[in-house]
């Protein structure tokens, strides 16, 4: 085991953090729920860390009801917490299905208690549902650093696997989700619970007062080279869940993935899984959204 | 039959697993929470190649690392080959044959030290052209894995022929004809592979092994080091499952030991998960070819199967699966003529060792999916063709496989009502329903020239009875049995009755191990018999004592009372205390042995034989649902039903039923230990899927049958069975279900998808 | 660093390095057996053999640094029987036939204990989601829940009203 960081540093005020961060400098490493790191120590990858710092100190743990109808959440906020938050909150669970979805997903409480919602979105994997979900969601990253706050998409934060787009002296603060109308919903396939989904989609809809789909996000994630984030594509947008508007969302997505070929599944397969949980999670969403398909 | 029995005390009783208060309480302990002073830790230097000519090795950087106490390779340490066909050295030289071979090992004080010490060997590799195609294996030019033998065909041949096959075959109205595949699974108990050895003080080899068969384990563990067996002591501490995997003595143990012996300390190896993944021998894979012929009204008239079977790189346990298969090609349904062959291939493939059902699974979905198949092409109802094929009392098989008890059109008939069948394709959209049935040995497989077990069993003067037996437990619940079987036997409260099982086997009379089902049958009548002796010796002393005959007295719930005037009674301690203490010079203790070896004989050279006292039999239906569009198969329900005898122990029989199941699901639509040219690639554990609670079925679990005339208490063996039928009744419910056959295992998503896409082009 | 934490109970103060697990430190400081591993390094298949309670939360230790310990309250399965009392959990495990080879005990009574005490019902279902972190190679499960609904009906425990997050 080469993972042997001399010190645990557990700021006490953001001014303390950014100051420990600078200093420690590229032998940091920021803690959230330690899952990554601890399941990572025996690699190798994780020689270079000299300086573990701990943001848990400063109550970056809340789920809050922007009141503007987002959802501002602390980076430290374990996603058994989210879960409660939501599944207490009728109105929210539908718009942000998704991320309940996604963590639900996820085998066994332990987990859902150990994994910090910043964790997931740092990770930067299209094998992460929440990091998935939250990009159908349109999250963004507040960063917080010496010179103030700043806003991120996540599309932008998540910058390449386990290296998220953050400066050295920056953490991720709160991710904040906008809008809470319509409904959302997020689909995974796996053959087994513990799989990393082998194909992922989550999906957010906003309708107009006739039914049809007024906007739309979509999101896929699994077994891919990088997630794809599609804006309002001209499949969903003025459209309702019918059969043919169902099959142009399986072929937008199967399209529109890179995935990948290994033991698990053949590239064709996830592609074609891809299509399958587009149209799926299209078809809850809507049904959480309060319209009803024909 | 209920499984309650009335006019027991015990047997049929549903009690807490013997061992289960430790268990709850947190205080058990395994082989991975065994420590000693001064023990050091050891690690094995594995060939990354599945086939290379060691050019060098120098081990001269692992002496360097602090803490290192000892480093072996092959010209260290003079060790002899293991395996039934000794081809196994346990440190390689020359040449290593599969990318798990172990080629230096290091002793240090904490597994750190161990690790960076092996990092630091350098060893030569000169990588040859592999084989790892059992299909190729014989192909001329193909590269040898043990020059020595000039070919890669193992010197092993499980073929036979009864009956005239080439005949019955002309003459059948029908014949199907299929190839069929079972893949690489690992065994994957919590508990890793791992040994502990020592040498005390009067130079006595003690090693804590995680083995199903101690006595046997003692013998060639003796033989590899080239001591004396009566030197070495085999302990078993608790085991945290097993399945087949430690039949066997493999080169870490005898490393483990040889390190022991050279340090003169206390040395400790356990198998983390990925090496456990990559390093433990796998389950035996299996290619067949099956054929099968009937007549227009659906009676099997013969059955011919060729069987490829990977040895991968050494000839393990999982290569005898095959002397299993032969059984159920011979047995299963009643078919006159028969003939199975054989082709047993070295390639550079992970070495084989049994599982659960040593080769019934893998040949059963071979055989089971393709009657299946020729009962459709006859166009009969799965569940007529096996009853009109049903196995019956009092018969023997084409192969001598003498059966007495048989309940198989029982098992078939509950199967069927319960899940209820209404006829194929009646399930419901995208659902099915398959059967499938077993036949399997329940009394002991003699696989070993003895298949018996030994029991010892005291009575001391407080009425504490200790009974012990060779066998051992890895928690498929012998220990609880045994205590039924005894305080039954006896006529004692249970919580009198104390079982010693595992732990010192020089204590405990020799048993040949867990495996085959045979635990309940054969340590269960040793121990009965045990039980029988001693209470006929304290029912003697009570006679003697009373001034009656013992004829006339008998022993019930813990009193010793005259048959002919039951108000004339005393408790039996207080006998075992007279017989001991009121006689003087006469005093006796009680204390009686029994070593049962089952009426069974192990195969002539044509390899006809009763191999086991008893057989047993059974029939699971499985209800799916297919997920069209992804492949995704859901099982809702399964009935599995068994004939085994009486049963001794309910939450026992539902527990392997149960666990059974699950492990039969895993095996035909979860597991696979992928191999890419004889190296696992998924060989951590993230990547290796197993049965977890949300894959679970409704399970309902039923027993037919009649008490066994040589069972104790009549029960028959069946831990094994309810993984046998599991895989081949899932790909019939598929094909039931959708109209796709999928002929390897396991059954994946990707595999229906691909057919169904195919269908509709 | 020293940290201060609740264990079974009673007070536990030690000293800890930023790279060790809790696990690491219950085992090799406190010599809290009951905790198992199944040795996975470097990954991670949800066996949970090394559940443990956080503050009546479950969570694996192996991948829990030890120093988060701090403050907290940590449950094992000695904590859970008092002066040879068995918890009515680990009563039903017993009677229900819930344990084989007992590898996977620990961390599915940890996890049971967490569900029924955070006012688990004996709904089926639940039971499942309950357990779903913990793996069994022996059982299939079945007995398992059994135990489970078994504890939770002697508890009292109803099916309650939630608020599920659906369709």
């Amino acid at each position: 085991m080469t993972f042997r960081p001399s010190r645990v540093i557990i700021p006490r005020s953001f001014d303390d953090a950014y100051l420990h961060l600078e200093s420690a400098g590229e032998s940091a490493a920021i803690i959230a729920g330690g899952t990554m790191l601890f399941r990572l120590r025996g690699t190798g990858l994780l020689d270079y860390i000299d300086t573990l710092v701990d943001l848990s100190g400063l109550g970056l743990s809340y789920v809050k009801d922007g009141g503007d109808g987002g959802l501002h959440v602390g980076s430290y906020t374990l996603l058994a917490d989210i879960y409660k938050w939501l599944s207490s909150r009728p109105g929210m669970a539908r718009a942000f299905g998704a991320l309940a979805d996604a963590v639900t997903s996820m085998p066994g409480w332990q987990i859902r208690n150990m994994v910090t919602i910043g964790g997931s979105a740092s990770i930067s994997m299209p094998q992460s549902d929440v990091a998935t979900s939250l990009l159908a969601l349109g999250a963004r990253v507040i960063l917080s650093g010496p010179s103030g706050d700043r806003s991120m998409d996540l599309r932008d934060y998540m910058a390449g696997p386990l290296s998220p787009a953050r400066k050295v002296n920056e953490f991720v603060r709160e991710l904040f989700i906008g809008s809470s109308e319509g409904g959302s919903a997020h689909e995974k396939f796996v053959v087994s619970d513990i799989d990393h989904p082998v194909a992922s989609a989550s999906v957010t809809l906003a309708l107009a007062e006739d039914g049809a789909i007024r906007s739309a996000r979509l999101a896929l994630g699994g077994g891919l080279r990088r997630n794809v984030v599609l804006d309002s594509p001209r499949e969903l947008v003025g459209r309702m869940p019918e059969p043919g508007t169902l099959e142009e969302v399986y072929s937008l997505a199967r399209d529109s993935v890179d995935p990948l070929e290994d033991h698990v599944a053949t590239a064709e397969y996830r592609r074609h899984l891809a299509g399958v949980m587009a149209r799926r999670s299209v078809l809850r969403a809507y049904a959480r959204a309060g319209g009803s398909a024909r | 039959m209920e499984l309650m029995a009335r006019e027991f005390s015990h047997i049929g009783s549903r009690v807490p697993k013997y061992d289960a208060p430790e268990k709850v309480s947190g205080d058990v302990q395994y082989l991975l929470d065994l420590e000693m002073p001064g023990m050091l830790h050891a690690k094995v230097l594995r060939s990354p190649y599945p086939h290379a000519r060691i050019v060098s090795v120098d081990v001269s950087g692992a002496l360097r690392v602090p803490g290192v106490v000892d480093v072996i390779t092959a010209k260290d340490v003079k060790l002899n080959n293991l395996g039934y066909l000794k081809d196994h050295p346990p440190l390689k030289w020359g040449k290593v044959r599969s990318v798990r071979d172990e080629v230096a090992a290091v002793a240090a004080v904490d597994p750190e030290r161990a690790l960076e010490a092996v990092q630091a060997i350098k060893v030569e590799y000169e990588p040859l052209p592999s084989v790892t195609d059992p299909l190729r294996a014989l192909d001329p030019g193909a590269p040898l894995v043990h020059e020595e033998f000039g070919t890669n065909r193992a010197n092993l041949d499980f073929s036979l022929e009864f009956g005239d096959v080439d005949d019955a075959i002309s003459r059948a109205d029908v014949v199907v004809e299929g190839t069929y595949s079972t893949q690489y699974v690992a065994h994957n108990p919590g508990d890793t592979m791992g040994a502990l050895a020592w040498v005390d003080a009067h130079g006595t080899l003690n090693v804590i092994a995680n083995t199903q068969t101690p006595f046997l384990y003692q013998r060639w563990l003796a033989e590899s080091l080239g001591i004396p067996a009566y030197s070495i002591r085999v302990i078993q501490p608790y085991i945290g499952g097993a399945f087949g995997r430690n039949l066997d003595v493999y080169p870490h143990d005898v490393i483990v030991a040889a390190l022991a012996m050279r340090t003169r300390r206390p040395v400790k190896l356990q198998f983390t998960r990925s090496e456990e993944l990559q390093n433990a021998p796998t389950k035996q894979p299996l290619i067949a070819r099956v054929r099968q012929g009937a007549t227009r009204d659906g009676r099997l008239v013969a059955r011919e199967v060729d069987a490829v079977i990977d040895a991968g790189a050494y000839v393990g346990w999982g290569v005898f699966d095959a002397r299993v298969m032969q059984y159920t090609v011979t047995g299963l349904y009643r078919v006159p003529a028969v003939r199975f062959r054989t082709t047993v291939v070295y390639t550079n493939n992970p070495y084989t060792a049994a599982m659960r059902s040593a080769g019934n699974s893998q040949i059963t979905f071979a055989v089971e999916s393709n009657t299946e198949e020729l009962a459709e092409r006859l166009g009969m109802d799965p569940v007529e063709f096996r009853l009109l094929n049903a196995n019956a009392p009092n018969t023997v098989t084409p192969q001598g496989a003498k059966i007495t008890t048989c309940a198989m059109s029982d098992a078939i008939k509950e199967a069927a009502r319960r899940i209820g069948w209404r006829g194929r394709h009646s399930a419901g959209p995208n659902r099915g329903i398959g059967f499938a049935c077993y036949f399997h040995v329940g009394g002991g497989a003699r696989i070993y020239r003895s298949d018996g077990c030994g029991a010892t069993l005291k009575v001391d003067d407080f009425g504490g009875v200790v009974v012990t037996v060779g066998g051992t437990e890895i928690g498929e619940g012998l220990d609880t049995g045994i205590q039924l079987i005894t305080a039954e036997a006896l006529g004692i409260p249970r919580d009198r009755v104390r079982v010693v099982i595992n732990g010192d086997s020089t204590i405990r009379l020799w048993d040949v191990g867990t495996h085959a089902s045979r635990g309940t049958f054969i340590c269960g009548n040793a121990a009965l018999r045990a039980a029988l002796d001693a209470k006929r010796q304290i029912l003697e002393g009570a006679a003697q004592l009373l001034g009656t005959k013992s004829s006339d007295l008998d022993l019930r719930d813990g009193f010793v009372y005259s048959r002919s005037d039951p108000s004339k009674r005393m408790e039996y301690e207080k006998i075992v205390r007279r017989m001991h203490f009121s006689r003087g010079a006469e005093g006796t203790v009680v204390v009686a042995s029994s070593f049962y070896e089952p009426p069974s004989e192990e195969p002539d050279d044509r390899w006809y034989g009763n191999v086991s006292a008893t057989y047993g039999f059974g029939c699971q239906a499985v209800l799916v649902e297919v997920d069209r569009e992804t492949g995704r198969v859901k099982v809702l329900k399964v009935v599995s039903a068994h004939d085994a005898g009486r049963v001794i122990n309910p939450n026992g029989f539902e527990g392997q039923v149960q666990g059974g199941v699950a492990m039969g699901i895993g095996l035909a639509l979860l597991e696979e230990l992928v191999l890419s040219d004889g190296r696992v690639v998924n060989g951590s554990f993230e990547d290796y899927r197993m049965p977890r609670v949300t894959d679970m079925p409704e399970i309902e679990a039923v027993s037919v049958g009649q008490p066994d005339p040589e069972g104790p208490f009549g029960a028959k063996g069946m831990a094994e069975s309810p993984v046998i039928p599991t895989g081949p009744a899932i790909a019939n419910a598929v094909a039931d279900a959708i109209g796709v056959r999928v002929r390897d295992l396991p059954i994946t998503p990707e595999k229906i998808w691909r057919n169904l896409s195919a269908k509709t082009q | 660093m020293r940290i201060k934490f609740e264990l079974n109970g009673s007070t536990a103060e030690v000293e800890v390095e930023p790279w060790e697990s809790l696990f690491d430190v219950l085992r090799g400081k406190f010599g809290i057996k009951s905790v198992k591993t199944a040795l996975c390094e470097n990954s991670c298949s949800a066996c949970g053999a090394c559940t443990v309670l956080m503050d009546g939360r479950p969570i694996y230790s192996v991948m829990t640094p030890a120093y988060r310990a701090n403050g907290h309250r940590i449950t094992t399965l000695e904590g859970l029987s008092t002066k040879g009392h068995l918890d009515p959990l680990q009563e039903a495990f017993l009677e229900a036939g819930a344990v084989q080879c007992g590898f996977c005990t620990s961390g599915m009574i940890l996890s049971a204990k967490a569900f029924l005490e955070g006012g688990g019902s004996p709904d089926e279902r639940e039971i499942k989601e309950a357990i779903r972190g913990n793996l069994c190679r022996c059982t299939g499960y079945v007995k398992i829940v059994d135990a489970i609904r078994m504890a939770a009906v002697r508890a009292g425990k109803e099916g309650k009203e939630e608020v599920e997050v659906g369709p």
